[in-house]
């Protein structure tokens, strides 16, 4: 009690218009716990900031989690993090500058005012809430409306534009407003300074806002920066009228002032919460409802998807022209825009670890599908393409000089279609020269070529039995259009059967080699299992199975045989014959035997080794 | 062995011998079990440093050679090499061109040809080298201001086949032409990713030595993140650096130099753990262009070598400057290796053409005298 005299005298010397108010000798049980904490609504109000902040720490954790999916990437991942620490030191610090604590050791450095009020809440808190908000308008207006690169990093942008409150901060210190170091009451215009240094950067957030009004993005960026920086207005409009109308009624200030100080953490918590969920939500419930248990183990419907996918890249180029129309000498270009062929390749070049040209090569396709007038798709993209192969030192960075690798970087239009043209076609090349002769000896070309017969017996099989329309099929290949009325030719171009129509095990196989299947999944992301011991049975040719080896001492004597080999599915593909080649038993009994020991031994979704 | 005992220590000689032989044969099994195994040769090293070249070599020493169906494959690769070569050039013509106009631009006859062969060099289907397009370019490479321009070479990313080929382009654009040997090795081209073979280096006798599997690997920046996966029991490292790349700056940036670079990354990969107890055998590579170089390019243009001072000139500078920089590589790999795993691990160093067949096959005899005597040392330690 010899602390609460202490502070009643120097309080009634000073004619103080703070939260602390003005004191009377009758210790009421109001005054006890508006001097010292320990209203009730305290409790609520310490309790419900614990919540939000345990929720928005969940809520972050879920975030570095899918931080690859793409709506949830396109939200700049390291940003939400920075905010969501930003919140919770803000929230804290609201709660420790309204003396809503009974505490003990009141000189400590911890419950010093200036570390509060002046850092933690300023800087260090709404400020960097606010800034990480900016940093994103900014990022979004540089690459939407500018449509270059922006020159700084959005997180090496945050700590610049805390610069100016630091520096406020200083001064401030310097100078020394607080009556006492635990106290957090100063005169009226101090309090004006720090409010209007909210202010401005509301301010700064509404004009950055303002510039990418005209903006439709994909991700929905614009309406949650407009809705949060409404919500950051309402606040600090109410936060104000608060204020102003605790000091006119500083009399009978002592109940008002302790529903004020609860009013303004609900207040808080709420602006903290809308900040951080309104981005996120939409896309995490979409990415977690989808998992049969939420997070646990990998389904088979993967949402792993990808930007292309995200941004509704049509995903067309398999069926049309059907795969029997490959001709295996068209340049390596051509040949890639077949799914089936460019899957198999695939699977190839990772393992020999040269995956990323691929993937670069198949993005880069994808990007030139957006039409032209989809600006802002194609910047998103654009956008995504450079992060992830072009940028120094990004997670599947492609080989390309370092003049290319500039042109792209220092471009002024992200919508540019010839942007990756260059470095596509230099793709290509490497492609031609390191992977191409291999490919033709290797395995996973054996299998290709395996599955192609399969299906031209296949469906000769089905024209023999007079099946012509498989309506099953056709509701399982969303992507499919009928090219033509040919029976034969529809049934050719459709997927490897599989034993059932609807079975998910025979989506999943049917996702082995086209990718079409229920869910949304890019197909070159899951594996098809060539690596499995199950083709080896199938593969009537016999080859050694051996992924990365490039026997070259015994190149010599395969490459005849592989030449003959590719002018016998030459000879296939040209005659189109009804009549079943002879490795291949006629029937269906075993064909759907082969195939459901091929189901067996699928193995589920194998795990690449490091091209992430 | 047992006739000079008697009856009753016969028996326990006899056994005695049993066991004795038997530990024998264990001894004889465990060791041509070690014999058998596989040995792990890793090619490491910077960009265009001759990792593809040594291991083309391979296949041509020890293997079956290139036939002829193999080297018409890089018919298309020798072309390629030919138009971007002459690319480059043009385009380092519109680079040094803004200092100096009159040097660098071409006569007046060859603009158009110039222009035709820019526009040839960026495609990526390019047209097979006819007599006619031949005759352009070499048109072209007789010009004085790509003559020039070719002075510079070190300024722009040219591939040191460029000379080789451009000098006989006649030859490559016969309409039977098939690359030769030396064209094949010549022929330049970016690895990506990891190729592997294996190998047995045929002995003096001409018995078959031990098995060695041996990795390719791409030497750019981004390709080194994928050389983690071969990490794990190596029996040698063959590290190639080139030593006519002093003057010249990274294909994948322009800013940092090339020796420097290599020096930086025989560093790392001396310090990688799982490399305490391989082989490291250094190839100093390209020595004939580091001859030819020498004496026009002064040594201390390098940063790492700005403490050499020229003594003489000719042959005998030749030998000086290489002797230089070998001492600079050793010293590095003294200070990156601790005292005492010095003994455990051995480091040679070589002085290489990786085009020069000969050498080659006189250096791996070499290395496979040092890895065998490696192999048996550590196998007695166990």
């Amino acid at each position: 009690m010899a602390m609460a005299d202490r502070l009643r005298l120097l309080l009634q010397a000073a004619p103080v218009l703070s939260s602390s108010g003005s004191f009377s000798s009758s210790s009421s049980s109001s005054t006890a716990c508006y001097k010292e904490g320990g209203c009730i609504s305290d409790y609520v109000a310490v309790a419900l900031t614990a919540l939000v902040s345990l929720m928005i720490f969940g809520g972050s954790v879920l975030l570095v989690l899918r931080r690859t999916v793409p709506e949830i990437k396109a939200k700049q991942v390291p940003l939400l993090l920075i905010q969501s620490i930003g919140s919770i030191v803000w929230l804290t610090s609201l709660l420790m500058t309204r003396n809503m604590f009974k505490l003990s050791h009141r000189n400590s450095f911890w419950e010093s005012c200036y570390l509060w009020q002046l850092w933690l809440e300023g800087p260090f808190g709404f400020g960097l809430l606010i800034s990480c908000h900016i940093a994103r308008a900014f990022r979004l207006y540089y690459v939407f409306v500018g449509r270059r690169l922006p020159p700084i990093r959005s997180t090496f942008l945050v700590p610049l534009l805390l610069v100016l409150w630091i520096l406020l901060s200083t001064a401030l210190q310097a100078v020394q407003p607080f009556r006492s170091i635990n106290e957090c009451s100063a005169r009226w215009y101090i309090w004006v300074v720090i409010g209007s240094m909210h202010l401005f950067y509301a301010l700064v957030l509404i004009l950055c806002t303002w510039a990418i009004r005209n903006i439709r993005f994909e991700f929905n960026e614009f309406t949650e920066l407009v809705t949060g920086v409404s919500i950051c207005l309402i606040f600090l409009v109410l936060w104000i009228i608060m204020n102003i109308v605790k000091q006119l009624a500083a009399g009978g200030g002592r109940l008002l002032g302790v529903v004020a100080r609860f009013v303004l953490v609900f207040l808080g918590n709420v602006i903290v919460s809308c900040l951080f969920w309104i981005p996120v939500t939409r896309p995490l419930l979409a990415h977690m409802l989808h998992h049969p248990v939420l997070g646990a183990g990998r389904s088979n419907l993967n949402y792993d998807h990808s930007m292309g996918e995200a941004l509704g890249v049509p995903n067309s180029g398999l069926l049309v022209p059907p795969a029997a129309h490959i001709s295996l000498d068209e340049p390596l270009e051509s040949l890639l825009q077949h799914k089936r062929f460019r899957l198999s390749f695939l699977s190839f070049a990772e393992s020999r670890i040269a995956g990323e040209t691929v993937h670069f090569w198949d993005e880069v396709r994808e990007l030139s599908k957006l039409s032209l007038t989809q600006q802002d798709r194609r910047v998103y993209m654009a956008d995504h393409i450079i992060q992830k192969y072009i940028v120094n030192g990004s997670q599947c960075e492609i080989n390309i000089s370092a003049q290319m690798r500039l042109e792209i970087l220092s471009t002024n239009d992200l919508a540019d279609p010839n942007l990756f043209k260059r470095a596509a076609e230099e793709a290509v090349h490497m492609m031609q020269t390191n992977l191409l002769k291999e490919y033709w000896q290797s395995s996973y070309f054996q299998e290709l070529k395996n599955q192609i017969e399969m299906d031209m017996e296949y469906s000769a099989q089905l024209e023999r039995m007079n099946i012509r329309d498989i309506p099953l099929r056709v509701i399982r290949n969303r992507d499919y259009e009928l090219p033509t009325d040919n029976p034969f030719e529809r049934s050719q171009a459709s997927s490897v059967p599989s034993s059932g129509p609807l079975d998910p095990q025979g989506v999943n196989l049917g996702s082995r080699t086209n990718g079409n299947s229920t869910s949304k999944s890019l197909d070159f992301k899951n594996i098809p299992p060539w690596e499995s011991k199950a083709h080896e049975s199938q593969s009537a040719y016999g080859n050694r199975l051996s992924k990365i080896r490039v026997n070259m001492d015994g190149s010599a004597s395969s490459q005849s045989r592989h030449l003959s080999n590719r002018n016998r599915l030459g000879y296939l593909i040209s005659q189109r014959s009804p009549s079943p080649p002879h490795h291949i038993t006629p029937g269906l009994d075993s064909y759907s035997d082969d195939e459901n020991n091929n189901k067996a031994k699928d193995p589920n979704i194998i795990t690449r080794p490091a091209s992430r | 062995m047992g006739c000079i005992f008697s009856r009753e220590a016969a028996d326990q000689g006899d056994i005695r011998d049993t066991i004795q032989a038997r530990e024998i044969d264990k001894r004889i099994a465990q060791q041509s079990t070690a014999e058998k195994k596989v040995q792990k040769l890793l090619l490491l090293g910077a960009g265009e440093s001759g990792k593809s070249t040594i291991f083309k070599q391979i296949k041509v020493l020890f293997q079956t050679g290139f036939d002829d169906s193999e080297k018409k494959n890089y018919t298309s690769v020798v072309h390629a090499n030919a138009y971007q070569s002459i690319k480059i050039l043009l385009d380092g013509l519109q680079e040094f061109s803004e200092s100096e106009q009159e040097k660098y631009t071409l006569l007046p006859e060859n603009k158009a040809i110039g222009e035709k062969l820019t526009e040839i060099g960026n495609r990526t289907q390019q047209p097979p080298l006819t007599e006619e397009l031949a005759q352009q370019i070499e048109a072209l490479w007789k010009d004085p201001a790509i003559q020039a321009s070719y002075l510079r070479a070190n300024e722009l990313q040219l591939p040191d086949c460029a000379s080789h080929f451009l000098n006989d382009i006649h030859r490559l654009a016969q309409p039977d032409y098939v690359p030769s040997k030396e064209d094949v090795l010549y022929a330049r081209v970016r690895t990506m990713g990891i190729v592997e073979t294996e190998f047995s280096p045929v002995g003096e006798t001409k018995k078959r030595g031990e098995l060695y599997r041996l990795f390719d690997v791409g030497g750019q920046r981004n390709e080194r993140r994928k050389w983690i996966h071969l990490f794990d029991g190596v029996t040698a490292v063959i590290f190639c650096a080139a030593l006519s790349e002093y003057d010249q700056t990274l294909f994948e940036d322009e800013s940092s130099n090339r020796m420097i670079e290599t020096k930086e990354l025989f560093e790392w990969v001396l310090k990688e753990p799982t490399f305490e107890k391989t082989s490291f055998l250094l190839f100093l590579n390209k020595f004939d262009i580091f001859e030819q170089k020498i004496n026009k390019v002064p040594l201390n243009t390098c940063e790492w070598f700005k403490d050499y001072k020229p003594l003489t000139s000719g042959q005998a500078e030749v030998e000086n400057a290489y002797g230089y920089v070998k001492t600079k590589f050793e010293e590095l790999y003294n200070e990156s290796t601790p005292p005492d795993q010095r003994l455990d691990r051995v480091f040679k160093v070589y002085k290489t053409t990786a085009l020069d067949e000969n050498l080659i096959k006189r250096t791996f005899r070499l290395v496979d005298e040092v890895l065998v005597r490696q192999r048996l040392m550590d196998a007695k330690m166990l």
